[in-house]
């Protein structure tokens, strides 16, 4: 189950999206009347099925020409659709990102927040983490080319 | 006297692979120097299995040509279910071989260790030897539970559970995120897509995902789950086997990472699903008999680094039955 949570900011409507997206999502219900300036922030969507994938597409696409619109704080689960679907985005604005990192020594899995305009400086040479549970070092765990394939066309 | 276990291949790891594979399947492995060796070990008979590398599509034809100089592609002695070709090639930049009349079994051969995934194959190889490759407990040494879905709202309490069981298996919450949403797909399509009507023709092509129905008499779907330590096994089965084989192995090859997905109001599944599941780490085994039973069954290994889980050995297999 997805819920939003809203908020009016000068930037625009930020909703927060938290659950799984899967075929009961109704983003209209959801979301309401799409305002001029839409940030949709994914840090809490933790799972979205093939038939979440379609409802979003299609949700969003519908915005187009409507709505100003913008994600952040996109979770790996988010991620790994920007990086599979082509149009996932659906001609919105990316500001960042989580990053995945597990620690070399209590393979603890933790993630990194990193906005995009710094990946892009960063190519895919993301820097260590510290892990919050030992205190050695967490490394990105991912396939590099594979999660960050997605910064060629943002 | 035993079948045996035919290999063509240029790859050291590849002999280490098959030979493991056929020890555990109870088949006497041949190597074979071309593709002419294996084509007349076909026309001989009593062969059970036939490894085969592929390097690319040119490669391909070459064999295809040599089976059907010797034997015919469509012969009797020729049987996709007993074909597995070995690659390191994305699935995407297969569709030559998933087309062919020979396909089979996908084999991408990202060994850890040759032995150990030969082993773990030969349970693959071993099913396919039998009369139908149905049932987690042919493939996999560790007990099944079984759970009966009764109602398509279930979905989303089952593949919770799947992924708790995972948490509490060591699982990484990543990676049983990404089993539990693999279990998501193979449910749905056991609800949605198995189900046709006399004429061969998909009942529920339109109805959104979201519909509550009983799953009883042939609607009735059932999730098999076991993990021996290492590998996490799950099945779907439906009782309508009516897996559409070119159909399914288009969708697998499918790739949206350049060309724009398109949702067409038509069809209320999305069709990405079950080649995501290849591309995030599992193994996906189609065992179906036309008519009366279809099992998907996924499996994923175990492993602390995503990264590794991500790029693991794992196949693409399917055993059909007419
Ligand atoms: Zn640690």
């Amino acid at each position: 189950m997805l819920n939003a949570a809203k908020e009016t900011t000068d930037q625009g409507l930020v909703v927060r999206l938290s659950g799984t997206i899967e075929e009961n999502v109704n983003f209209e219900q959801l979301i309401g009347t799409p305002p001029a300036k839409l940030i949709v922030n994914c840090k809490e969507v933790a799972r979205i099925n093939s038939v979440g994938v379609k409802a979003w597409i299609k949700y969003f696409q519908s915005l187009q020409g409507k709505s100003k619109l913008r994600f952040q704080e996109c979770s790996t689960a988010i991620v790994e659709q920007i990086n599979l679907i082509s149009n996932f985005l659906c001609g919105g604005g990316l500001d960042s990102i989580y990053v995945p990192f597990t620690c070399v020594s209590c393979k603890s899995q933790l993630v990194g927040l990193f906005k995009i305009e710094d990946l892009k400086k960063m190519g895919m040479n993301v820097p260590e983490l510290k892990c919050s549970k030992c205190g050695n070092k967490a490394v990105f765990d991912d396939i590099p080319e594979e999660y960050f394939g997605f910064l060629t066309r943002v | 006297m035993s079948k045996s276990l035919v290999l063509y291949s240029n790859n050291p790891d590849d002999k280490i692979f098959a030979a493991e594979a056929a020890a555990v399947a109870h088949l006497n492995l041949e190597v074979k120097s071309d593709f002419i060796g294996v084509a007349d070990a076909l026309a001989a008979g009593e062969v059970g299995a036939v490894f085969c590398e592929i390097i690319d599509q040119a490669a391909f034809r070459k064999f295809e040509e040599a089976i059907q100089s010797r034997v015919g592609l469509f012969s009797d002695k020729v049987n996709g279910n007993h074909f597995h070709f070995l690659t390191d090639l994305d699935i995407e930049k297969t569709t030559f071989l998933l087309e062919s009349p020979l396909f089979g079994n996908f084999v991408l051969r990202h060994y850890e260790s040759p032995k150990a995934d030969g082993q773990h194959y030969g349970r693959i190889v071993a099913a396919s030897q039998t009369d139908r490759a149905f049932g987690l407990e042919s493939i996999m040494k560790s007990k099944t539970q079984s759970v009966k879905l009764e109602w398509t709202t279930q979905k989303q309490d089952a593949v919770d559970a799947v992924r708790n069981y995972l948490l509490a298996a060591k699982f990484k919450a990543r990676m049983a995120t990404t089993v539990a949403n693999a279990v998501d797909e193979i449910l749905m399509n056991a609800m949605y897509d198995a189900p046709v009507d006399d004429l061969g023709k998909s009942i529920y092509q339109s109805t959104p995902r979201s519909t509550p129905m009983k799953l009883e008499n042939k609607a009735a779907v059932q999730m098999e789950i076991t993990y021996d330590g290492k590998y996490v096994a799950v099945s779907a089965i439906d009782l309508y086997g009516s897996v559409d084989k070119k159909k399914l192995l288009a969708h697998m090859a499918k790739s949206y990472q350049r060309e724009e997905f398109r949702v067409r109001a038509t069809h209320q599944g999305a069709g990405v699903g079950l080649g995501q599941v290849f591309r995030s780490g599992g193994s996906v085994l189609f065992s179906s008999e036309a008519g009366s039973r279809t099992e998907v069954t996924i499996m994923f290994r175990r492993l602390d680094m995503f990264r590794e889980f991500k790029d693991q050995f794992r196949f693409l297999g399917t055993q059909f039955y007419f």
